[in-house]
């Protein structure tokens, strides 16, 4: 007797197990560290939905003139965010402009993400300040 | 003009070049990225572009080149790793897959390589440009290839299944056909599931309707060209196969897309009526706009109409074009065939063959000897095609030559900063990395390199197509555009130059790995030989490239400088149509004298005459008897003859050696004189006087007098072996076509004064043709022109890289000898021979390089040895000057590294 897999063949199907439970919501501080872009992105929204080129502008000014992104790592960027599920499409704002554009603004879970790097970020330069790294800057 | 609509404020203009390029690289990224992203991203790239360009232009320059950075890298991270959703740093995903981890690896060392070229811009740039040039080149000639010979028409369908036919006599030739053995081909041909006949040199037409008037190009075509094409119109509908009866003919016409939108874009238009040389036809279609015939080299005609209006259009032909006429036959179709489904060329060529044989039983006058000859090649006679092909495979050959020297250009750089980079690599060597790892960085760089090299070379690709279009000895029917296939393969080009490129350095970085470098500061110079290898291959090839260059440019300038026996400069031609309107022979004699005298009084012309064959574009020959021979068929000797106005030797300054030029007494009602050249004295008449001998052209009409013997001149090409030639009276005979000469004062255009004092004449004249005697021999020298403008571009670009390489492979074997130069300063040497060595490294390997590139240059030149012109393949001058070229070159760039040589401080170097 083949010993084959067929759904029709009973004694050969697999065994059902109980399922695993439910994984829970990601905890926001499983994400930490986020990439610097990351959370420029996250940042740039927490004031107001943004668009494209808008969100753009703010991530390069936030990260300094040398670290110069793109439209293709942005999108790239936004992509990876919107699939995860951190941020979302603003409703209401989207053709009011140009159709082309489309406005973006942070979920529950980006929000508590962005708030957990922040909080993470504010630890790391207080450890600094303690250490003096930022006298007489 | 394609217009889309704007950005923001609705108001329609073009968009800016910068982000038409930007929205075409977006082939790059994956499909579902370009759908998802791919509009917001053109959006945001413009946005920006619009933020830069208020900074200035070095912003936006700036701005643009990060996009298109961003762009390549995006595109190559997105294909081996597309974006994920961002998730928790937890081990839920599982240990990652070898895959995976290969695809990491790829991505870790692709990055390390951005940051490494990002700290070095000057090299970043060098390569990138030196990679780019090449590249463009590439792209060019690649997309001449495309357009040439691999795309099809648009909007012929199955050109797969499409052949071409040509007239063979005895077996030989490809040449046009005569519309009865046209006919036959179409009705018994069982291989074809159609054939069609068009006229591509086209006839001018006067053109009016309405306001409209203007002379314009149709082509007979056949009723059944859109058909067997399968072309849809665009409007109304294509000629059909009852349109083009012989004696029934329909005087209908197809317009094609321009002219239709030049009369207004009215729908309204079919059923109207268009005049054509003042016959009324019939709009009844409209050809779709991108519809260009069916070859690259036929310029697109304005309308098309029957081939069976020919006669009413062109009423000088008579009968001839159409039926067999006795002793006559006109061959002036070009046809086409559709083969059956399943049919073979074979299959085509038996058909015709057997066809053939009827024909030529059945009408032996006209067809003894003649056959029909199917070639694959349906858009280019096979001439054509091999012309094309041989210059193709010459340009091909020379940019892969570019590319080559790129190649080794930019593995110099990489070496020199492996080089430099010698103690970084030691330390990681140290600290592990074996020499793998190590040359994969090596690697990553060339392909990141590669890759900006590639769209911006497909960038300077566009405007390279432009600059090839015009250089091309063919006028070409269509721009060419350099599209995603074009980028796909200079993509791959691209990356496999880089690897070439970077091979060496990686094999040097692998060996460099395994032994320890960090305590060795002042051992042999790594690298240097195999920087000198490479400098060698450069300047052989380069030396190869100027020896073709100077091949061609002393080809043009030999072609330039024959003497053509008439005056070429400030000659203006007007070629006019006297065969409409109701003209006939004494009606256009009387306008071709009346426009001479109208001419001649413009005070910007200095003389003036007519001729109806123009010298290069096609003459008559035909036979004679001269005096002194039996006025029987075997004394018929066979001479060029032409028909010529009043004033034509001096107008076209060809010297008169005894006796007279025509004048207006040589008209209708004075005895037929001719005008004989050197050539037909010589050969018919030697030593005896051949003023007042006589020509006969037939038995019964009188004979010729010859007043006048001219010099020789040439008639149909540059090179050309003095043949005879006879002159007659163009006012003593009637002619269709009529072209004027008219010499200028200066080298002012004077094509608008001409045509308005003919338009007073007559307004309704046709003007087939304006044009200068330069442009005519310009032509002719195009293909020459061309060579030597696109070889010798390239050779220069081969020369400038070899002497950038040269310079650099220098440079840096100086810093790496610092240490040892300083050293021997310090013990004394003169700082003279510290540079005369630097030089004579230079010189030595030019030397190397050069006598490698001339043997392989001796041996390479029978291939282009058929398209040059007046020089020896072999010729010793430029097999001299090209290697001396780049040893002057070698030594220029070997100067500014020997002074830095001879000006190392001793005492800087040892205190290290």
């Amino acid at each position: 007797m083949d010993r084959v897999w067929t759904e029709d063949n009973p004694a050969m199907a697999p065994r059902i197990r109980s399922r695993p439970p439910l994984p829970e919501p990601p905890a926001a501080e499983r994400y930490l560290p986020l990439r610097p872009v990351v959370f420029a992105v996250l940042l740039s929204l927490e004031l107001r939905p943004r668009h494209g080129y808008a969100v753009m502008q703010a991530v390069n000014e936030q990260l300094g003139r040398t670290a110069l992104v793109g439209p293709g790592t942005l999108y790239r960027t936004l992509k990876e965010l919107r699939d995860g599920g951190l941020i979302e499409p603003a409703p209401g704002a989207q053709a009011s402009e140009d159709e082309r554009r489309r406005y973006y603004r942070p979920t529950a879970l980006g929000r508590a993400v962005a708030r957990a790097e922040a909080q993470r970020l504010a630890g790391l330069v207080e450890q600094a300040r303690r250490a003096k790294l930022l006298e007489g800057t | 003009m394609r217009v889309e609509r704007g950005a923001k404020d609705g108001s329609t203009h073009r968009r800016p070049v910068a982000e038409r390029l930007y929205r075409r690289l977006l082939v790059l990224l994956p499909a579902r990225f370009h759908a998802e992203a791919g509009s917001e991203m053109v959006a945001t790239f413009a946005a920006q572009l619009a933020a830069a360009r208020r900074r200035g232009a070095l912003a936006l320059i700036r701005a643009f080149f990060l996009a298109l950075l961003d762009l390549v890298l995006v595109a190559l991270l997105e294909r081996v790793a597309p974006a994920r959703a961002l998730c928790p740093h937890t081990a839920i995903a599982g240990t990652p897959s070898r895959g995976e981890h290969t695809m990491s690896r790829i991505l870790f060392d692709l990055a390390v390589a951005a940051r490494s070229l990002r700290r070095a811009p000057g090299f970043t740039a060098a390569a990138v440009v030196i990679l780019a040039l090449a590249i463009g080149a590439n792209a060019t000639v690649f997309s001449l290839v495309e357009d040439l010979f691999l795309t099809a028409p648009p909007h012929v369908a199955a050109p797969q299944e499409l052949v071409r036919i040509g007239r063979t006599n005895n077996g030989g030739g490809f040449g046009s056909l005569a519309y009865p053995d046209y006919e036959f081909y179409r009705d018994q041909g069982t291989a074809f599931a159609g054939l069609l006949a068009y006229d591509p040199s086209g006839v001018a037409v006067q053109t009016a309707r309405g306001e409209f008037r203007e002379t314009r190009r149709a082509w007979f075509v056949s009723g059944s060209f859109f058909d067997v094409l399968g072309v849809e119109p665009a409007l109304g509908r294509v000629l059909a196969a009852d349109d083009d009866v012989v004696d029934r003919a329909r005087t209908v016409a197809v317009l094609s897309h321009r002219l239709w939108q030049e009369l207004g874009s009215d729908p309204g238009i079919l059923g109207g009526a268009v005049s054509l040389n003042g016959q009324p036809f019939t709009v009844i279609g409209v050809a779709p706009s991108a519809f260009r015939g069916i070859s690259p080299i036929e310029s697109p005609p304005d309308l098309y109409v029957p081939v069976t209006t020919q006669p009413l259009l062109q009423p000088a032909g008579g009968e001839h074009p159409l039926k067999r006429v006795p002793d006559n036959v006109w061959v002036w179709l070009s046809v086409i065939g559709r083969l059956q489904p399943g049919a073979t060329i074979d299959d085509a060529n038996t058909d015709l063959q057997r066809m053939s044989t009827i024909l030529e039983a059945e009408f032996a006058e006209w067809n003894d000897g003649i056959g029909a000859m199917a070639s694959p090649s349906y858009a280019l006679r096979p001439g054509d095609r091999n012309g094309f092909l041989e210059t193709t495979r010459v340009l091909m050959a020379v940019v892969a030559m570019v590319l080559l020297v790129a190649c080794a250009n930019v593995a110099i750089l990489l070496l020199a900063r492996g080089t430099a980079r010698r103690h970084e690599i030691g330390v990681r060597a140290a600290l592990g990395a074996r020499g793998w790892g190590l040359a994969r960085g090596l690697l990553a760089e060339a392909v990141l390199l590669a890759a900006a090299g590639a769209v911006l070379g497909f960038a300077l690709a566009h405007g390279g197509a432009r600059l090839a279009t015009a250089m091309m000895p063919y006028q070409l029917g269509v721009e060419l555009r350099p599209g995603a296939g074009i980028l796909a393969v200079s993509m791959i080009v691209a990356v496999a130059a880089a690897l070439l490129a970077a091979a060496m350095p990686a094999l040097e970085a692998t060996r460099l790995g395994g032994a320890s470098t960090l305590g060795e500061r002042a051992v042999a110079p790594a690298g240097s030989r195999a920087q000198a290898v490479l400098v060698v291959a450069q300047v052989a090839v380069s030396v190869a490239l100027v020896v073709a260059g100077a091949l061609f440019v002393r080809s043009l300038m030999a072609a330039r400088a024959v003497d053509l026996g008439f005056g070429v400069e400030n000659r203006h031609l007007l070629t006019v149509k006297l065969d409409n309107h109701g003209y006939d022979a004494e009606r256009g004699r009387q306008l071709t004298a009346r426009a001479l005298e109208r001419f001649a009084a413009l005070p910007e012309v200095a003389s003036v005459s007519a001729t109806r064959m123009v010298p290069f574009l096609g003459m008559w020959s035909g036979g004679f008897v001269p005096e002194g021979r039996q006025l029987v068929e075997e004394s018929v000797v066979d001479s060029g003859f032409n028909a010529v106005g009043p004033g034509y030797f001096e107008t076209m300054a060809i010297p008169i050696l005894r006796g007279r030029g025509f004048d207006f007494r040589d008209g209708a009602e004075s005895d037929p004189v001719a005008v004989v050249n050197e050539a037909f004295a010589e050969r018919f008449w030697p030593g005896e006087n051949a003023i007042g001998k006589r020509i006969y052209r037939d038995p019964v009409e009188p004979p010729f007098v010859v007043v006048g013997l001219a010099r020789n001149a040439h008639y149909y090409e540059l090179v050309e072996e003095d043949e005879p030639q006879v002159y007659f009276s163009l006012l003593q005979g009637s002619f269709p076509l009529v072209s004027f000469v008219a010499r200028g004062r200066d080298d002012s255009d004077l094509a608008p004064q001409l045509r308005s004092a003919l338009a007073e004449l007559d307004p309704d004249v046709a003007v087939a043709r304006a044009t200068t005697l330069e442009q005519v021999i310009g032509n002719e020298l195009a293909r020459f022109r061309s060579a030597a403008s696109l070889v010798g571009l390239f050779a220069a670009l081969a020369l400038v890289m070899a002497a950038a390489g040269l310079y650099g492979a220098l440079s840096y074997l100086v810093v790496q000898r610092r240490r040892e130069i300083g050293i021997r300063l310090a013990l004394g040497a003169a700082p003279r021979r510290v540079g005369r060595s630097v030089v004579g490294r230079a010189v030595m390997l030019v030397a190397i390089g050069a006598g490698l590139g001339l043997v392989a240059a001796a041996g390479a030149v029978r291939w282009i040895e058929s398209q040059l012109f007046g020089i020896e393949a072999l010729d010793p001058l430029t097999f001299l000057a090209a290697p001396s070229i780049l040893l002057l070159v070698g030594l220029l760039a070997a100067l500014l590294p020997a002074r830095r040589a001879m000006s190392v401080d001793p005492i800087q170097v040892m205190r290290v």
